[in-house]
């Protein structure tokens, strides 16, 4: 029996590749160990992504009880109804999530013997196809929820261990340095009508000063946990270049205003 | 002093042309030949196609650039190409007609050292019954097109402010076509553009597509960062179509479209009908006719292009099954096995196979996107191209040796799905390699390392500075060698 990974184990985090070579025997060993996983684990079927198998491969317990194997399946029809469904998953243990799905599906695979092969689903069984077909092209149930709702997730159950978090601390440290310079601007403005606020006029070289040097930590910052976090978006490095020009501008700009006002 | 003769004068033609003439100098001839006066900037259609921008504002005339540029523009199709020349010439040749309206109609044989075929696609209509602006559906492959779909998307917009419904289909109108990437930005910014004119919940949205799952886009899909791990893009691609409440449809190959009404055949055979207001359907592409004859006269045309009308070129054209596709079947140099100085790019050449693993409707109708060759690949590839041969006319080499394979290359990709300075989205997506390689990144075919993909505010702006870019680029003003493909 293999192992079911579960969440956040970083081998679920990618997308199965095809099925291209029906001859190689890994494949029918792939298949024979999920349907082993599913009857010793009393399950109503895996795809093999779950036992760590980067393939497009889903073996389930179709109505009548009967393992079904579906090869590089894809779905290519649906019906116009969509349902909210509550789902857990093996590979996301202790987690019950409210998700769309729609209520019919068409499904087209390919069968050990490479034929192609259609089968229309409906009901748990086409919850169940969606849920797995997705998980074979790298998306789990929190990716059908909305951004509010994965927000929570997140908070509840964390984020993806040594992957990439949802939540970076680079992304705090912007976000104070944004309120600092959105009460700097407030400030500037206020000066003009109330003597409390001319203190930001009179220390602005001190304010561009510490401003200044927060923006190069962020930069540093951001750099380390972009190593850190290797798995996360591609572009970082161009992301961190381009967030710390744009802030570097709004200080030099809120710098020559207050230099201005003097 | 030789002569390069350009057929074509599209994404790649265009670059091949102007980074050719820009290197040869005054040494060596540059000839363009295009049936067209202007040049279109394709991807910013789609807005043209919603009322965002006027048509103007996506072309211009070639003419002038191609003067300062000292490049001998003749305004006329190509209609055979000579390769071997005729019975009392070794020198080759190609008959062009010319649609110039000072000259419309007169025939010319232009002689040539090295030849590009770059003649893009013809849009081919006629592939499917009904299909095509001037029967029942519109299409946004043409500024002229792009406009008339405008008009058309305008009357419904009034008729849903009056209180009618309405019911918008959009996607591919055959089993073959490609190009998904530009309906999946018309339904969006027509879906966007609808509620901007405040008329959303008087109308039904719905996608029609030839790809076996939403998200294929004719490369097999993508593959992007989503919550901070990578997926495929059918998972962005589907949350995209139930955020903005469009239905869709995929593995289906349109069969007839009549007035009002599509039918289509899907992958298990079954038939099914869907009935339109306004249908907006991307053609299959051909090659666009060009006939080759050998020094006696002979029809050569089955020897230098495929039966789809698309050139020979170094690629692998074995027929082999999907399991049995390689990386190294995609062609390299772009150049005719048959005739060494013959090259063709972009759309022109023939692909070896398609990217998207192929399937067949039970009834044996092929339901497969073609391979796509988008504005970088294309670009790519033309300066590639080029390259080569301005190498071998100054005598530096006797082969080309500069390789441009899509196998080899990523391509980035901005979708757009709304146009606005403030509430616009668009897609941003990076493959590497445009083709699988199932060798070298077993699996996928795509290296998880360059896979980028976002979709905001920011891609709208990236996608409204690259308009002005490649507007700016290619009419070759200041700094325009430095702007990227």
């Amino acid at each position: 029996m293999a192992k079911i990974l579960t969440y956040p184990d970083k081998t679920l985090l990618q997308i199965s590749g095809i099925v291209r070579d029906f001859n190689d025997p890994f494949i029918k060993e792939t298949i024979e160990e999920l349907k082993k996983t599913i009857e010793d684990n009393n399950l109503k079927g895996l795809c093999a992504i779950q036992i760590g198998v980067p393939k497009r491969i889903i073996v389930y317990k179709d109505k009548n009880n009967e393992f079904r194997t579906l090869i590089n399946p894809g779905i290519f029809g649906k019906s116009s109804n969509i349902i909210d469904s509550l789902e857990s998953d093996e590979s996301l243990p202790n987690v019950k999530l409210n998700v769309k799905r729609y209520d019919k599906i068409k499904v087209m695979y390919q069968d050990i013997d490479k034929n192609d092969r259609f089968l229309e689903a409906s009901g748990d069984e086409a919850i169940f196809l969606q849920r797995k077909i997705d998980m074979i092209n790298g998306g789990y149930l929190f990716d059908r929820l909305n951004k509010k709702r994965q927000k929570e997730f997140f908070k509840s159950y964390g984020t993806y261990g040594d992957t990439c978090p949802s939540y970076f601390i680079k992304d705090k440290i912007l976000k104070a340095l944004r309120i600092t310079l959105i009460i700097q601007a407030i400030l500037l403005i206020l000066s003009l009508f109330l003597n409390f606020a001319k203190f930001v006029v009179n220390y602005n070289h001190l304010i561009f000063g510490v401003e200044f040097v927060w923006v190069i930590f962020y930069a540093f910052y951001a750099k380390y946990e972009t190593k850190k976090y290797k798995n996360c978006t591609s572009c970082q490095g161009a992301n961190i270049i381009g967030t710390s020009g744009i802030y570097t501008a709004v200080i030099i700009l809120l710098y020559l205003i207050s230099f201005l006002l003097r | 002093m030789a002569r390069l003769v350009i057929l074509g004068a599209g994404v790649s033609g265009h670059t091949a042309a102007t980074f050719a003439k820009h290197w040869l100098g005054d040494e060596h001839e540059v000839v363009v030949v295009s049936p067209n006066s202007k040049w279109n900037w394709i991807p910013s259609n789609i807005w043209v196609g919603v009322g965002e921008m006027a048509p103007e504002d996506v072309v211009f005339e070639l003419a002038p650039v191609y003067k300062k540029a000292g490049i001998d523009f003749r305004q006329a199709k190509a209609v055979s190409i000579h390769p071997e020349g005729k019975q009392d010439s070794d020198k080759p040749f190609v008959t062009i007609e010319y649609t110039d309206p000072a000259k419309a109609g007169q025939t010319e044989e232009v002689e040539y050292d090295y030849l590009i075929n770059a003649t893009g696609p013809k849009l081919n209509f006629g592939a499917t019954p009904g299909l095509g602006p001037d029967k029942n559906s519109l299409s946004v492959c043409t500024y002229k097109h792009a406009a008339e779909a405008n008009n058309h998307l305008q009357t419904a917009i009034e008729k849903m402010k009056k209180g009618e419904k309405q019911k918008f289909l959009i996607g591919t109108g055959h089993g073959s076509c490609t190009c998904q990437g530009a309906a999946f930005e018309y339904v969006f910014n027509v879906e966007f553009k609808l509620r901007k004119a405040g008329v959303r919940d008087k109308a039904e949205i719905k996608w029609i597509s030839n790809e076996q799952f939403v998200g294929d886009f004719g490369v097999a899909g993508a593959h992007i960062k989503w919550n901070g791990h990578i997926i495929s893009s059918k998972i962005m691609a589907e949350s995209l179509f139930a955020e903005r409440g469009v239905d869709w449809i995929t593995g289906a190959a349109v069969k007839e479209v009549q007035e009002g009404k599509v039918k289509y055949e899907l992958l298990d055979g079954t038939e099914g009908e869907e009935d339109f207001d306004f249908a907006m359907l991307i053609p299959p592409f051909s090659g666009v006719g060009l006939k080759a004859y050998d020094k006696n006269g002979e029809d050569i045309t089955s020897k230098v292009f495929k039966p789809n009308g698309f050139m020979v070129v170094d690629a692998d054209y074995t027929p082999k099954p999907f399991e049995e596709w390689k990386a190294s079947d995609w062609p390299k140099y772009y150049q005719n096995p048959d005739y060494p100085n013959m090259f063709a790019v972009g759309i022109a050449f023939a692909p070896p196979h398609p990217i998207s693993k192929p399937a067949k409707s039970v009834n044996g109708t092929p339901i497969t996107p073609a391979p796509p060759r988008t504005g970088m690949p294309s670009g790519i590839i033309g300066k590639a191209v080029a390259h080569s041969i301005v190498e071998m006319m100054q005598g530096k080499t006797d082969k080309p040796k500069h390789h441009a394979s899509m196998a080899e290359m990523g391509a980035a990709c901005i979708a757009s799905t709304g146009k606005s300075a403030l509430h616009g989205t668009a897609a941003a997506l990076t493959v590497y390699p445009v083709v699988p390689d199932y060798d070298k990144f077993p699996g996928t075919g795509r290296d998880p390392e360059y896979t980028f993909g976002e979709i905001g505010l920011a891609g709208h702006w990236i996608k409204h500075i690259l308009h002005y870019m490649f507007m700016w680029k290619a009419q070759l003003k200041p700094g325009w060698t430095l702007i990227p493909e």
